[in-house]
């Protein structure tokens, strides 16, 4: 497994993708509600949403990488 | 002889263990690509049935709380792989558990909307959204099911810090059913006049 996924950094990047979520979240509600929906401007923070996830949870990249290799 | 055979394998085998979890690690998206079709149908199906029309009185607040329960359960899920990556397996169980409790949680919640929504199944937008809430709803009760297994399987002393595939591959999809909400969520509660 990679070590990008241990020690206080692992911990203090999960905090930092949550609260990108959750700003993220609040804007689009926001922007919804009192703006007005706007239909490609919540699809791109959807996009920016899923990409966050994709890339700091799921950890695409290990994808095409074996056991003790690095990322 | 044996010693040269048994060297060979030893080689064989180094070599086997990173390659198995290298196609598992694709076996694994390719799963996650397919169901990304599914719940691509149902979304483009959404703006098919209904445009960007949504009912009126749609519990607003309520899809701001499931959602945010579902975000949040990715971070203790996230906190909870990389617990078990560290070898902390106190650590892990807390926040599996947590993650088990938050998704049980927005399974309630969506039971909720389900029950007090002032719109029919028989509509279009009622068509969509209990088609699309009611399939995510049940990857995220196979989810939770899933995690009670792993932390079962983890208090039991199974997992570790060099071995934990059924923990990453069990989280993963958890992050996959948060990422699925991330497009829903806007489709169902946020687009519309």
């Amino acid at each position: 497994m990679s070590s990008s996924h241990r020690g206080p950094a692992a911990v203090f990047t999960g905090w930092k993708v949550f609260a990108w979520l959750a700003v993220l979240t609040i804007v689009e509600y926001v922007i919804a509600i009192t703006v007005g929906p706007n239909l490609p401007a919540l699809a791109v923070m959807g996009v920016v949403k899923a990409a966050l996830i994709v890339n700091y949870f799921m950890h695409i990249t290990r994808a095409w990488r074996g056991a003790g290799e690095e990322e | 002889m044996v010693t040269a055979a048994a060297e060979l394998e030893s080689v064989h085998y180094e070599h086997a263990e990173p390659s198995r979890l290298r196609l598992n690690q694709l076996g694994l998206w390719l799963f996650f690509l397919s169901e990304s079709f599914l719940f691509a149908a149902l979304l483009a199906a959404r703006f098919y049935l209904t445009g960007t029309d949504r009912p009126e009185h749609l519990n607003q607040v309520l899809g701001l709380i499931i959602t945010s329960i579902l975000l949040l359960s990715s971070l203790t899920a996230y906190r909870a792989e990389a617990a078990m990556a560290e070898g902390d397996r106190a650590g892990f169980l807390r926040n599996l558990l947590a993650t088990i409790i938050l998704g049980a949680v927005f399974v309630v919640g969506v039971g909720f909307e389900w029950g007090t929504a002032e719109f029919s199944r028989h509509e279009p937008y009622g068509t969509s959204f209990f088609s699309m809430t009611g399939l995510h709803a049940s990857h995220v009760i196979s989810g939770v099911a899933m995690m009670m297994l792993v932390y079962w399987l983890g208090a039991r002393g199974h997992f570790s810090a060099d071995s934990y595939w059924g923990v990453e591959a069990t989280i993963k999809y958890w992050h996959f059913v948060d990422v699925v909400w991330v497009f829903f969520y806007p489709a169902l509660y946020l687009v519309g006049w």
